[in-house]
């Protein structure tokens, strides 16, 4: 049962966990818009409301992802925008609660 | 494979392109290995071998499900770099993207570029600060060395030279 609110406020912080090294400039070692990429067959992107879930739980999540699929790669950090961050450049945030509560998809609205 | 690609004419409309490109902005057409034979070998090679590199990830490499780097998309990358060092610098940066496509990105005060190059289709963009942005797509076997004319000529221009002046000094 997910009981956080459907709606998503401006102000709500949304995060999109950072994996190293593939969402990192290695020479300025900073993020990089490929953390924002979509995976494969889909113009989405799964995000986690931390605003409502917690940086634990979001960090949590972050070390989760890194460790999925065997290679070596980690967990480095949160990446933070604001959900009018978000929409102010024409992308939607979409409840994805059937993934697991506290988590919305970005996709072009 | 190489040699193929060197003397290949451009596609029409990669020519095209080039064509529009240099109607706007001076292109400054450097001679391959002026940054010295060795140097460029060098970083052709450190080039290559990211890219290879890239094609040992296996599925979900990102954690988020992105597909592995097919062998026909390094070689299209092995075989785009091998054109394009020939007038530009290396790379900033040489990545994977969840997509299975590869990217190439060059950045400096002029602006930015990008080119990312997939099993079939390749594409490529060029944003100059404060002047003319550029997008081209194509097959990704049409890449050629006049992508790194623009990139070279865009984004790492010669610096202007010194201004040949005298001073002559009279004591009268």
């Amino acid at each position: 049962m997910c009981d956080l609110p459907t709606e998503i406020a401006p102000s709500e912080k949304i995060v999109r966990a950072v994996i190293f090294p593939y969402h990192f400039d290695r020479k300025k070692q900073k993020y990089t818009h490929r953390a924002f990429r979509p995976a494969p067959g889909t113009d989405r992107l799964s995000v986690i409301r931390q605003s409502h879930m917690g940086s634990d739980f979001c960090k949590a999540k972050g070390r989760e992802i890194a460790a999925g699929g065997g290679e070596n790669k980690r967990y480095t950090g949160l990446a933070v925008l604001t959900a009018a961050q978000i929409r102010s450049v024409g992308v939607a945030l979409e409840d994805a609660r059937e993934d697991y509560c506290g988590t919305h998809t970005s996709g072009m609205g | 494979m190489l040699t193929r690609l060197c003397e290949q004419e451009m596609t029409p409309t990669l020519s095209l392109f080039y064509e529009r490109y240099q109607a706007i902005v001076q292109v400054q057409v450097a001679q391959p290995g002026n940054r010295g034979p060795h140097l460029a070998f060098f970083e052709m090679n450190e080039a290559r071998a990211e890219i290879q590199q890239l094609a040992t990830l296996k599925e979900n490499w990102d954690g988020y499900g992105a597909i592995p780097i097919q062998k026909t998309t390094m070689r299209n990358a092995v075989a785009a770099v091998d054109q394009v060092l020939l007038f530009a610098p290396a790379p900033a940066d040489i990545a994977p993207n969840p997509n299975g496509t590869v990217s190439l990105e060059w950045q400096s005060d002029f602006g930015r570029a990008q080119l990312e190059i997939g099993e079939t289709r390749c594409s490529f963009f060029i944003d100059r600060r404060g002047g003319t942005s550029f997008f081209w797509d194509g097959s990704a076997t049409e890449v050629a060395s006049q992508i790194g004319i623009l990139i070279s000529s865009s984004l790492f221009p010669p610096p202007p030279a010194a201004p040949a002046t005298t001073s002559i000094g009279v004591d009268v």
